[in-house]
């Protein structure tokens, strides 16, 4: 099984960007690149070859689900897994976004301490399957 | 010799000698004077009147003869009256015929004979005037003539005496005394006896005849071998005869006539008739007639006898006809003083059954009848007329029938039954005779014992072309003739009149005393007014009115009420009278103010109408009310006020109200609101029904309303769309109620509340608060997780004050976030959009994963959470996100106010088909007085104690919502011994067992 190493996380609001960061590098030890917008994830990605993207949802231009539908139509880039982060978790909400290609969706507001296990636990889950 | 030959008209001849009545009569100087001037004028010895009998001749008068006849088959005059000239025979002896003739060869030794033919009235020879000599002698031409003038002067003397028979006949018959001091009866008698002798015959009569009876009025015959009233049946008599010739008509010998086989003659054999119809007053009366056994032969019946007879019955029918006359002005005299006895009974008496009952006498009395009623023609309730009788003749014949007479004659009996001859009259309105009534078929009914009723009168009694009733009259010795029931006409029409006059007064006693009481119940006050003289009477009650007492205001006159009559409503009193007065109104109705006696102004309305007229037209009597109409005039004012009032909301509400048809839904009413809600004008939105502005979808919720509506009297308040003008639709909430107009039509009023606004409010609240928690969560989560890794030494050790205050920032961003997740929670709750996901769960695994979830948080407190296990599985369907949510919120709050080291005990047990689940803490538990208020938002026992133990005061209010849209109950109890109890109740679900468990099992 491949570890989860490389993360790219794709936010627009800075600050929750870097407690994310703190929380993905600091507390959970992962290689992690900052993306402030869509169109910066697009065009850093095939650079950086995360293993896991953590898109937001909502994002000014373009927004999470676009990102993604950009990234799916860039061979390069179409195969890394994606989780989506968003406060909209309904189950319908939820399952929208696995349609689109997600392979899980955080809750926002998300705890700091425990974010790494989460996304570590999601990335287990995705690679077992 | 040859003897004289008979003549072919022989019997005519002799019935005409006969009828002269000259044979074997004594000597008269009228035809002696007549011979003796033949025989001296032609010097002759004889000069004779001979008359041809059957046998013989004989001589009225003879001059020079001794002998008063010889036999016919020797005489000179048989040959003479074979011829119509003068008979000579100049010579005796020179004529074959005479010449051996006994009376030539012997005494009177006829030698010369003349003879000139008598001819009767009728113009038959009946014997000659001859002059006779012994001596042979010459009679030439002017002697002829001669002899024929004298024999024209005999022939006159021979009528003069049928002429004077007649009319000494005719002097007798005004002799007889007719005045009206001698009776009729005997008058009559006189005249048949002269007209017996006049024509010689032993039997007369004069006959009433009626229908078909013929009744013997007055009678002459031999030795009284009839009666005055015999009857018999007209076509038993030859009389049937006379009327169907309708002349005059004689028999002479009935034998011999073609009425040889008529019943009367097989029974009496009366061989000779002469009979003729009398009249009197216009109509057939009878007859009057004239018989013998004798038949009449040879002389029969003459012209005389004709004319005798016809004259005869004139003077009968008119003596009959006086008669009638006085007898009929008798009887309507009898009537008249009847009817007039009767009014003026009516009149002075009120007791009517009185009055009829003596009327009642009066007419059996005069009618000779026996028994009698009077009764008036009522229709009972499904409109079959029946009598019931004003008075009846008492003819009870047993105890029954007098019990039945004295228990029902004051009010009057009743007769229903119609089968009878009572109901002829009742059902027809004809009248009905019957002098045979045994034998009627219309004479059903009679009861058993009831005495016998042998005739029968039953007249109608109208009043006008009405049939008001009837008169019965019974068992009149002669029976009853068509003619009384005609003389009893004008007797009852009064009788009508009065039944009708007793109607009325009875109609009108009844309605004043209603009147009475009406005015007794209803305290109007009354007046009369004498327009001409200003007289006036009011009753008590007109004064009490207006506050005073009758006594108070006396002198009454009309100034009495006009000096207290509101100056500013003289113009309406005024005008009122002039158009009462004038015909142009036909009551006087007016409405006016009254001076009361305590100084306020009284509303009087004033009702009435003049009575009575002068005779220049001018109005003298006035009668009528006055009610207080103060109180209905207040109740009016009050009405229209509130009329106004209710008018103004309906215009000026700012909701839309409508009134609506509930029949057809048609608007009837709509205010102002409502046309500018749909943008129709008030005429279209008039012309519509509310299922027109109403989109389709709607239809089921409108029935199941309309139902609410019926049997409830109201409905709503219900959501519904309505469609404006532009087509768009907008939403209201309706409610209503049902009510009836005075017509009893159905009528919904219905307020219809446009809530657009409100929705757009509402939603932008939401979107508001949406936005804003959004949009505060987004700063939060980056303060709460930069707090959280500062906390947990992700930047470095902290010095311990450091640690304390980040602890607390820490604590107090993890508040923040819960309230906004809950405002959150609650908002998507209001506005129905949180999504419920039912699902069967195992209960105790689940609650065990949230104690194990919250154990952390509670060890923070120092609490421990303990499940008690049940001994059987429980699945209840919820979704586990949300139960875990809200018991989640119930064990935080139970850890929140447990006491350090405390329990806290969550328990499942069975409530019948429920199952409970219950988080018990030791806490202190929720004071009384908040119970009810627990489960509302923002709600805390203490405003102090969520700074001490936190919450956002909104996790009970949610928690609630949850449990009720998971079919769900959430309440709360002391725990006992202390502490706070909250429990969530839940269906439980039957647990289908696998099939291979239900084999086995």
């Amino acid at each position: 099984m491949t570890e989860l190493k490389r993360i790219m996380y794709v936010e627009d609001e800075p600050d929750i960007r870097a407690v994310a960061e703190l929380a993905l590098s600091a507390v959970g030890g992962f290689e992690v690149q900052l993306c402030e917008s869509g169109e910066q994830a697009l065009g850093s990605a095939e650079a950086f070859q995360p293993d896991l993207i953590l898109l937001d949802v909502m994002m000014p231009r373009l927004d999470g689900p676009e990102t993604l539908q950009a990234l799916r139509k860039n061979p390069m880039l179409a195969s890394i897994p994606v989780a989506f982060m968003t406060a909209k978790v309904q189950p319908s909400e939820v399952e929208a976004y696995k349609a689109l290609g997600a392979i899980d969706v955080i809750a926002k507001p998300f705890d700091p301490m425990t974010l790494s296990d989460t996304v570590r636990a999601i990335w287990q889950r995705h690679r077992g399957e | 010799m040859r003897s004289p030959a008979i003549p072919d008209n022989e019997v005519e001849r002799m019935r005409s000698l006969y009828a002269t009545g000259l044979l074997d009569t004594g000597p008269d100087e009228r035809f002696d004077r007549l011979t003796r001037i033949a025989r001296c004028g032609f010097g002759v010895q004889i000069a004779l009147v001979s008359l041809v009998d059957r046998n013989r001749q004989w001589f009225k008068s003879r001059q020079g003869l001794e002998a008063s006849e010889t036999p016919r088959d020797i005489s000179f005059c048989g040959h003479a009256i074979l011829q119509p000239e003068v008979f000579v025979v100049e010579d005796t002896l020179q004529d074959p015929r005479f010449a051996d003739n006994p009376l030539v060869t012997g005494q009177p030794e006829i030698r010369f004979y003349a003879g000139a033919p008598l001819r009767s009235a009728d113009g038959f020879p009946i014997g000659t005037l001859c002059v006779i000599d012994s001596q042979p002698r010459a009679f030439p031409e002017n002697d002829c003539q001669a002899l024929r003038d004298l024999a024209d002067c005999v022939e006159e003397e021979i009528g003069k005496n049928l002429r004077q028979r007649y009319y000494r006949a005719l002097e007798a018959l005004a002799a007889i005394r007719t005045d009206s001091r001698s009776d009729l009866q005997s008058c009559l008698r006189e005249g048949l006896t002269l007209g017996c002798e006049y024509l010689r015959l032993p039997f007369g009569i004069i006959s009433a005849i009626d229908q078909d009876t013929y009744t013997v009025q007055v009678q002459v015959s031999p030795e009284d071998t009839q009666q005055d009233g015999q009857t018999f049946s007209l076509a038993s008599t030859y009389c049937s005869l006379t009327l169907k010739a309708n002349r005059i008509l004689a028999i002479d010998c009935m034998a011999q006539s073609e009425y040889a086989e008529h019943p009367c003659y097989r029974a009496f054999g009366l061989e000779s008739y002469i009979g003729i119809p009398l009249r009197v007053g216009g109509g057939l009366y009878g007859t009057l007639n004239f018989s013998s056994p004798d038949s009449r032969i040879p002389s029969g019946f003459i012209d005389f006898d004709y004319q005798f007879v016809r004259l005869l019955a004139g003077w009968v029918g008119a003596l009959l006809d006086r008669w009638e006359v006085d007898n009929a002005l008798g009887r309507l005299r009898a009537v008249e003083m009847a009817v007039s006895r009767a009014q003026e009974t009516f009149i002075n008496r009120p007791d009517h059954r009185q009055a009829f009952a003596e009327l009642l006498d009066e007419i059996l009395q005069f009618t000779q009848s026996e028994y009698g009623f009077i009764g008036e023609i009522l229709k009972d309730p499904d409109g079959q007329p029946y009598l019931k009788t004003n008075t009846i003749t008492n003819l009870a014949w047993d105890d029954a029938s007098r019990a039945f007479y004295e228990d029902n004659i004051a009010e009057g009996l009743e007769f229903r039954n119609l089968d009878n001859l009572f109901g002829h009259v009742i059902t027809t309105g004809q009248s009905v005779l019957s002098n045979d009534l045994p034998q009627d078929p219309r004479s059903a009914g009679v009861p058993q014992g009831h005495p016998i009723i042998h005739s029968f009168l039953g007249l109608p009694i109208h009043h006008g072309n009405r049939l008001v009733g009837m008169l019965g009259l019974a068992n009149r010795p002669d029976g009853y003739l068509e003619s009384l029931a005609r003389e009893l006409r004008p007797l009852l029409r009064t009788v009508g009149q009065l039944m009708e006059a007793s109607r009325v007064q009875r109609q009108q006693r009844e309605s004043e005393r209603r009147l009475e009481s009406v005015i007794e119940a209803t305290d109007i006050g009354t007046w009369e007014w004498n327009v001409q003289t200003g007289e006036v009477i009011l009753n008590e009650r007109w004064a009490d009115i207006v506050g005073y007492r009758l006594a108070e205001l006396e002198p009454l006159s009309i100034e009495t009420w006009s000096r207290l009559v509101h100056p500013d409503d003289w113009v309406g009193v005024e005008q009122m009278q002039r158009l009462h007065f004038s015909g142009e109104l036909p009551y006087y109705d007016v409405t006016f103010r009254m001076s009361h006696k305590l100084g306020d102004w009284v509303w009087i309305q004033a009702r009435g109408r003049v009575m009575s007229w002068t005779d220049d037209g001018q109005p003298l009597l006035m009668s009528g009310t006055h009610s207080d109409i103060s109180q209905r005039k207040a109740a009016e004012l009050k009405l229209t006020e509130s009329e106004a009032r209710l008018r103004g909301l309906f215009e000026l509400s700012p909701v839309g109200i409508a009134l609506i048809e509930f029949g057809t839904g048609r608007f009837v009413e709509v205010n102002d609101a409502l046309v500018e809600s749909t943008g129709f004008s008030r005429n279209e939105l008039q012309g519509f029904s509310y299922w027109d502005i109403t989109p389709t979808g709607y239809e089921a919720e409108d029935v199941q309303q309309r139902e609410t509506l019926l049997t409830q009297g109201k409905y709503g308040p219900f959501e519904k769309e309505y469609v404006r003008r532009d087509g768009s639709h907008f939403p209201v909430i309706l409610h209503g109620m049902l009510i009836e107009d005075h017509s009893g039509r159905r009528l919904i009023w219905s307020i219809i509340e446009d809530i657009t606004e409100r929705k757009r409010l509402a939603t932008m609240q939401r979107q508001f608060v949406s936005t804003v928690s959004h949009e505060l969560r987004t700063p939060l989560t980056a303060i709460s997780a930069a707090l959280s890794m500062v906390d947990k030494g992700v930047g470095g050790a902290l010095p311990a004050k450091a640690g304390d205050m980040v602890g607390l920032a820490l604590r107090n961003s993890e508040r923040l976030t819960d309230l906004i997740n809950d405002i959150l929670d609650m908002e998507k709750l209001v506005a129905g959009m949180m999504p419920i996901t039912l699902e069967s769960q195992e209960l105790e695994p689940l609650l065990a994963r949230i104690l194990a979830d919250n154990r952390t948080y509670a060890e923070r407190f120092g609490v421990q959470c303990v499940l008690e296990s049940s001994p059987s599985a429980t699945v209840v369907a919820v979704d586990p996100k949300r139960f875990t949510q809200v018991i989640t919120n119930l064990l935080s709050n139970a850890i929140k106010f447990s006491p350090a080291d405390g329990t806290v005990q969550v328990t499942i047990s069975s409530q019948g088909e429920q199952v409970r689940v219950s988080v018990a803490d030791r806490g202190e538990g929720v004071p009384e007085h908040f119970h009810d208020r627990l489960f509302s938002a923002f709600a805390q026992a203490d405003g102090s104690d969520s700074r001490q133990v936190g919450g956002t005061g909104l996790g009970l209010a949610i928690s609630k919502q949850l449990m009720e849209r998971m079919d769900g109950v959430i309440g709360y109890c002391d725990t006992p011994g202390g502490g706070a109890t909250f429990y969530v109740d839940l269906p439980r679900q039957i647990i289908q067992p696998a099939n291979g468990e239900q084999e086995q099992l």
